[in-house]
């Protein structure tokens, strides 16, 4: 796993995030709605998470436990090893419908990704510049939303994720509301940003209900299963990087 | 402001795919060795055909790809692209806008122009002056759309107002 080359020198001690026993429940109409049941997993550096399972098997519920948006209703929650009480700081998340404030240019909601951080002034500014050219969304600075498709839509949602620099990059079905032509453009973009290596980025967490996708991006694959959501398989990934020809089209 | 009109050319229409859906086309292209059937691909991607007919058209009209019969294959401009950094990208898209007679004569319009820049309205009279019979909205989006991927053109929202690019295309990455 030691192919990215950004993992070593920054990598503190235990997992980036894990869970242990992790169990939720959601009341609906009344019912107590078991959604995920003794769930453990880590995300560890230098390596691609993806959890591939159906839909209503809770694996975006576990992505908002594993990033501190919600508390799991039992079970731990461990960020470098220390319980994690709050947001997880060093996590970022790219969502599938893309969350743009429409009232907001490019740059500007690229710029909320800064706001939680110290970062200001001139830094900001490189800093902004920087990821708008790495996402490719030079010349589209001053557009609001709703002038860009949904690739460029996603663009936004990604920059903003990277733009404060975090240790884990957390994708919840990030391509699935895009068309499939755009959705391969950006599957690739993704993973050409990740093998990079120079982002800071220690380790990544993708959250899909396609087989191909996982199997393109993953290095470990957790595959759930629905009702209550359970893990049911780890596998490791054994094809090697670069992967750069994509098995969406090998059927 | 009456800027002197060069001789009225022949513009075209452009076939309205977005970017990534060009950019999508070009990668699953290549991935099948750079040469492939239309109808096949449609049905093994499950694209509608309609949306592969335009991507394959535009990727055309940009001469990234060719489209003998039912063929669809990438020149030697599409191989680069392909094989191309995202920068890179852009740059040979811009060369490619530039030769494409509807983008060619609107970046000279503006040249033209004080401060290089038109109100959206009158490029959008241009448009429908040229071509009638097409969706004037739909066209200027797409052109729009083209333009700031190629930063060649440039959309002020808030003024409504579209600009020739020059700063971001002449010195690489030193937009403010």
């Amino acid at each position: 796993m030691a192919y990215n080359p950004a993992v070593g020198a920054t990598a503190s001690s235990g997992a980036l995030v894990e869970v242990r026993g992790v169990t939720h429940r959601f009341e609906r109409d009344g019912h107590d709605l078991v959604v995920l049941r003794d769930v453990s997993l880590a995300i560890e550096a230098g390596e691609v998470t993806v959890v591939l399972g159906p839909s209503g098997c809770g694996k975006s519920t576990l992505l908002r436990i594993m990033t501190g948006l919600i508390a799991p209703t039992s079970g731990e929650v461990l960020c470098h090893g220390t319980p994690l009480h709050a947001v997880h700081c060093g996590a970022a998340i790219v969502f599938q419908s893309f969350a743009l404030y429409p009232w907001l240019t490019v740059t500007e909601n690229i710029g909320v990704g800064l706001h939680r951080t110290a970062i200001r002034g001139a830094e900001a500014a490189e800093r902004l510049r920087r990821v708008i050219d790495l996402v490719g969304l030079e010349g589209f600075e001053e557009a609001y939303p709703k002038e860009l498709s949904g690739g460029m839509k996603q663009r936004v949602g990604i920059a903003r994720a990277l733009v404060g620099g975090p240790e884990l990059l957390c994708m919840d079905e990030p391509f699935s509301a895009l068309d499939v032509l755009t959705a391969e453009s950006l599957r690739s973009e993704v993973y050409g940003l990740w093998t990079r290596g120079d982002l800071g980025l220690q380790g990544m967490l993708l959250i899909t209900h396609l087989i191909e996708e996982a199997v393109f991006l993953g290095d470990r694959i957790v595959i759930m299963g629905t009702n209550p959501g359970t893990i049911r398989e780890l596998l490791t990934n054994p094809l090697p990087h670069p992967r750069s020809i994509s098995p969406m089209h090998q059927r | 402001m009456k800027a002197e009109r060069p001789p009225r050319p022949h513009l075209e229409p452009l076939p309205y795919a977005q970017v990534g859906e060009i950019v999508g086309l070009l990668e699953v292209v290549h991935d099948q060795g750079d040469r492939t059937n239309l109808f096949a691909l449609a049905s093994r991607l499950r694209l509608e055909f309609g949306l592969a007919i335009l991507a394959v058209k535009a990727a055309e009209v940009l001469d990234l790809a060719e489209t003998p019969r039912q063929e669809v294959l990438l020149t030697p401009l599409g191989r680069a692209f392909v094989a191309a950094d995202p920068n890179e990208r852009k740059r040979l898209f811009h060369r490619q806008l530039r030769a494409i007679p509807t983008f060619a004569y609107l970046a000279d319009m503006l040249r033209r122009a004080p401060g290089m820049r038109l109100p959206a309205e009158i490029i959008e009279e241009e448009l429908a002056m040229h071509l009638p019979g097409e969706p004037t909205e739909s066209l200027f989006e797409t052109i729009i759309s083209w333009g700031r991927y190629g930063e060649l053109l440039g959309y002020d929202p808030d003024a409504r107002e579209v600009y020739l690019d020059v700063e971001s295309t002449a010195t690489e990455g030193a937009r403010p």
